[in-house]
Parts: structure tokens; sequence; C-alpha cells
């Protein structure tokens, strides 16, 4: 073989891994170094934010600690995320049973589509819609409606999970059961229950984070009284700019971050 | 109490009637016939081959004997009582799964004990008996792993002992073989018939490979598009196809048409073919209906050489040579619409050129007549 038809292929492999680099560097520098800049500004020693800092400190930690305001948040956002992470995995698997199931082809189809459309709406347009409907329904500011509106977004991205979870498990498995003596429900719950065990517990942490994240339902459906954790960073930005919401902000990022290693590992462990 | 209650010693009325009995049995998907109008008999310790091509309805069979489908019509009879319509874990069916469907979150000897702890065994004879079914398959020392530790043939032996582990009436195997490795598809083939005249299984298993029907089966039941359209002895099918598509399957003999047919006596025929008249015996009497046609073996006819005087000399075009070790397959026209595929040994094969003339002897001996049904619709 000559030297020239192998240097070809050769520069092209170049190229590609070149190119596959700049993307990864625009990646780094676009997504993660403002996550950087506000993580390296909350350990400034200063009253005010500033970048990069002159002084390190935990000025703004100790600050944190000592505002009760922002606890409260952080336990109202517990308690939205935990009933929107429940109540979402209770629509979502009995929704992808159906969705999946054989005997339901062409509705099932359908009912995929229709239960994935939340997704498809801009998430403005879909919050001025609750509204109005909240509205006539008294539900504006009821923790309630707040629950089962986060809810009702989380929903897509769970049954997308188990979805694809549950395609995964082979069907003979239940069958296969059935014809040593199990009854269909000990089938269904014992062996395709069982093995979906990572995907519920990722799609609960994919719908806990997403309330404990959203800031919109809340500022449009909460009214007054009801202030999770996002809305008060919303709301002091929105005042003026506190640096403690750095603080706040890097431990919100380690304590998520976490949680989707956590779902990772989860949904890996599935397949 | 019912029969089936009492499985481990056969009331008197069950001796010398059928395990399973199919009556009618119809399954409609739909507007699609999957399987039509089937009538079967399965013996104690018997074994069927259901062969067929893909669609023919044969895995759908299965399925219903199994209870995964209900069917649409007819009666699946076992040890006399209706099950028709009970569910799978009424049966008392094992099943054995192309894929092996084993519990990937369960042990070797989980799985094993599985249908054991279903079926309400006590601790202490659930754990003999799962040893005892380890052992049986040859997976000594393996019952601590996991499925996705051992190798597909080893999968596919825990698969067959959860099967047989809570002695079913009825074993069903679905393509147990397809997955695996020609090497050790042989190996599970010869395990499976040790295991079947260890245990004097009943079983009914499905196939698409002829060869693996006629290793695993005492008969031998083809089906083609949901219809049974032979069924006998693996000898009976191979040497006495009954319809084209039967001797197609088992592809040991070309089918000859003839140009004319007297019947000498029961057991022979004069038949005019490529314009000679050559007497040939039939195994079964020639029927008033049906066409005659020519059994022509595979293996048998030779390549060049003298011709004998009990042999026919037959030239033609070769149009195609196949090299396959012990043997070549040459394929050759005889006549306008006539091809014979002959297997002749390899080193009288390696001369002739494919589009050239060659001369086949066929011993007149091997040659017979059959009628064959016409081909219905």
């Amino acid at each position: 073989m000559t030297t020239m038809s192998r240097r070809r292929p050769q520069i092209a492999d170049r190229l590609v891994r070149l190119l596959a680099k700049i993307v990864v560097a625009a990646i780094v520098v676009f997504g993660i170094l403002p996550a950087v800049m506000v993580v390296l500004s909350s350990f400034s020693g200063e009253q005010f934010l500033e970048f990069p800092p002159r002084k390190w400190g935990f000025t703004q930690y100790s600050t944190l600690f000592h505002t009760s305001s922002w606890f409260h948040g952080v336990a109202t956002s517990f308690e939205l995320a935990i009933p929107v992470g429940i109540l979402t995995v209770a629509i979502a698997l009995p929704a992808v049973f159906a969705i999946t199931s054989p005997h339901l082809s062409r509705i099932g189809h359908l009912l995929e589509v229709v239960s994935l459309g939340p997704l498809l709406i801009p998430v403005s347009a879909y919050v001025v819609a609750l509204y109005l409907a909240f509205l006539r329904l008294h539900l504006v500011g009821s923790f309630i409606g707040l629950i089962f509106a986060q809810s009702l977004g989380a929903v897509p991205i769970a049954i997308l999970v188990l979805a694809s979870a549950l395609r995964r498990i082979p069907r003979n498995l239940e069958l296969a059961s059935m014809s040593l003596g199990a009854s269909r429900l000990r089938a269904a719950v014992g062996v395709t229950g069982r093995q979906l065990v990572p995907a519920i517990a990722a799609s609960f942490i994919v719908a806990f984070l997403f309330s404990f994240d959203d800031a919109i339902f809340v500022t449009f459906l909460g009214g007054p009284s009801v202030n999770p954790l996002a809305r008060e960073i919303f709301d002091s930005l929105r005042v003026g700019v506190d640096p403690v919401v750095t603080a706040i902000s890097t431990l919100l990022m380690a304590f998520t971050a976490t949680l989707i290693t956590v779902g990772a590992v989860l949904r890996r462990r599935t397949s | 109490m019912t029969t089936a209650e009492t499985a481990a010693q056969p009331a008197a009325d069950t001796i010398g009637r059928p395990i399973l009995e199919l009556e009618a049995l119809c399954k409609q998907f739909g507007r699609v016939n999957a399987v039509r109008d089937v009538n079967l008999d399965l013996y104690d310790g018997e074994s069927i081959a259901l062969l067929g091509p893909s669609g023919s309805g044969k895995s759908t069979l299965l399925a219903l004997i199994a209870g995964f489908h209900l069917p649409s019509s007819g009666r699946i009879m076992l040890r006399g009582e209706d099950v028709s319509r009970l569910s799978p874990a009424a049966r008392k069916i094992g099943v054995v799964f192309q894929n092996y469907a084993l519990f990937p979150h369960l042990t070797v000897a989980a799985n094993v004990g599985y249908g054991l702890k279903m079926h309400r065994w006590p601790k202490a004879d659930r754990r003999t008996r799962v040893e005892e079914m380890i052992d049986l398959v040859g997976l000594e020392g393996l019952g601590d792993r996991y499925p996705r530790q051992l190798s597909g043939g080893q999968q596919q032996r825990v698969a067959l002992a959860r099967a047989l582990a809570f002695k079913p009436d009825l074993l069903l195997l679905d393509e147990p073989l397809a997955a695996l490795d020609r090497e050790i598809r042989l190996q599970m083939q010869s395990e499976i018939r040790r295991i079947r005249r260890q245990l004097k299984t009943t079983l009914i298993h499905v196939t698409h490979d002829r060869e693996e029907a006629m290793a695993l089966g005492d008969r031998i039941v083809i089906l083609r598009d949901g219809e049974v359209v032979a069924a006998g002895t693996p000898t009976d099918l191979y040497s006495q196809p009954k319809s084209s598509f039967a001797a197609g399957f088992f592809s040991a003999f070309n089918l000859l048409g003839v140009e004319d047919c007297r019947v000498i006596s029961e057991t022979a025929a004069c038949v005019r073919w490529l314009g000679r008249d050559i007497e040939v015996a039939c195994d079964t009497p020639l029927a008033g209906s049906g066409e005659v046609r020519l059994l022509v073996p595979r293996s048998g006819p030779r390549l060049g050489g003298r011709v004998a005087r009990s042999e026919l000399a037959l030239q033609g075009e070769l149009l195609d040579n196949v090299y396959l070790g012990d043997v070549a397959e040459l394929t050759v026209r005889v006549s306008a619409g006539d091809l014979i595929v002959a297997r002749v040994p390899a080193e009288e094969a390696g001369g002739a050129s494919v589009g050239g003339s060659v001369t086949l002897r066929v011993d007149v001996a091997t040659l017979r007549a059959i009628t064959i049904d016409r081909p219905s619709g």
C-alpha cells in the first residue's frame, strides 16, 4: 500500500477530530464558564457582586445561613418538588404501560404523542393558558394547584424516561413468568416492575428537579404566598443584585449535579 | 379432583389418551388467519416439531398452546381437560423462549427455582430440585451467577432447567437453538435429546430448520399459512413427501412432471418422462385424483463415466456447480422445463464447467412416482 492512499483519510480524520475539539471547547466556554464565574464570585469576601473577587472569603455563605427567608424558600421547594415527583411517577407509570402495550398499538401511539404534547408548546404560552384556567378554578396561589401544574410539565419527560426503559425490557420476561405459574399482576409487578425500578427512581428525580428549578410556573400560578427557592432568587434579582444569590446558585448547582448523576446511573442500570 | 392435579400419577382414563389434543384450532389477528383449523394429538413422551417458514403460524400455534393468546375458535385439551381459556399459569406447560427470557435480576438458581416458588413448593424441596436441575443441564457450581455472566449456550441450559423444574405436563420450545452458533447448536441439540430421554419429557418445538426438526422430533408437522400441510415421522416426510411444498421443504428430491403415466400394479407404474418410458416403483398406490410426479433423489445421480444397464443417462446444460466439501451441488437443465439438482462426489464435479454440456447417470431403481395433492387455492 502506498503512503499517499493512507495519508488522505488520515487528514480527513484529523480535520473531523479538530472540529470535534472546537465544538467541545465551545460547549465548555459558553456552557460551563458562566457557572464557574458564579461559583468563583460566591467565594468573594466583599458585600457586593464582583468578578474576579479581589478578596476571597465566605461572606456570601455566612449571610445566606443567617437569613431565614432563604431557608423558608428551600423548605417550600422541597414541599413542592417531592409531591410533584410522586404525582408525576403516579401518572406516567400507568401511562407508559398503556403506551407500550402491544394490544393498544395504534391508541398507544396516539397516547404517546398526546402525552408529549406539552413539550411542543412554548412554556410561557402554556403557563399563560394555565393561568387563565386556574383563575376560573380559583386555583391561583394554591399549593395543590401548583403541584398539579408542575406535574403536568414534568410528565412528558418522565414518560420519555420510563417508556424507553420499558421498551428495553423484553415482553417475553412477563410471559415466561406467567408460564412458570405467576399471575398476570405478579408477573407485571415482580418481573417488569422490578426491572423498571431504576427508571422509576430516575423519572422521580427528573420531575423533582423540574419542580425545584421551576420559576415560571410558580411566578404565574403561585400567587403571592407560595415562595420556593427558585422564585426567591428570581425576585431578589428583580430588585437588585444580591451577592448572596451566587452562594445559593453554587449550592443549587452542586445539589442538582448530584441528583442528575444519580439519575443517570439509575437509568444506565435499566439497560 | 381433576386429572391435572394428579399429574404425577395419571388416572386410569388418561392412559392411552393423548396428553394434548388440538381440536379445529383457529386464531385470527384482525383479518389475518394466523392459525387455521389445526388438529393435532400429542401422546405421553412424544416429541413434535412444528416446522415452517417464518409467518407460517408456528409460533402463534405455540403461543396458543402456552396460553399467551386465546384461540378465536376450537379447543385445546390438556390431559383431557379443556384449557383453551385458562391463563398460562394454570396450564402447567413449560416454555423455553427463543432469546431465553431469563430474569436478569435473579441468579441462575433463583431463575430455575422461580416456577417452584410460584407453585408453592416447600423451601427444602425447592433447594433439592434446583440443584438436581442445575446438575441435569450440566451447570454445576454456576448457581450463584447472573444470566449476563453466562454464555449463550449456558443461558439456554438455564432456560431449559427453569422450564422443566416444576414438572410441567408439556414442554414448549420456541426456536430454541436459533440464536446459537452452529457448533454450540449441534451440542445443545444432543443435550436436549439426552435430557428428553432422561426425563421422558413430552415436547413440542418450533423451528424453521429442517435438520433440527428431524433431530428433535418423533413427528414433524409442517405448517404453511397457518395450516398443517403435512405431518408424519421424519422418515415418512423425507422419503415420501405428499405435497410439493413438503418435498420442497426437505429438498431431498427433485420433483419432476411426467408426460404420461400408466399404473401397472399397486407398487409400480410406467411413466413417460423426457420421451422415455420408465418403469418405476411407487410406495403408495397412485391415486386417481392429483398429479403424478417423478421423484429424482438429489443424492444418487453421478456425473459422467460409463452408463450401466440399470442407469438412465440424462444429458443437459450445467447451470451451476457449487463446491460443498465432500460433495458438489450441480444444477443441470435436462429439458426445457426441468432442472435437476444433484449432489455428486466433489472429485467428479471438479472438471465440469458451468455452461457446458454434462451427462448425469441416474439409477432407475432410485426413481419413484408419487401422487401430489393439487395445490389448493
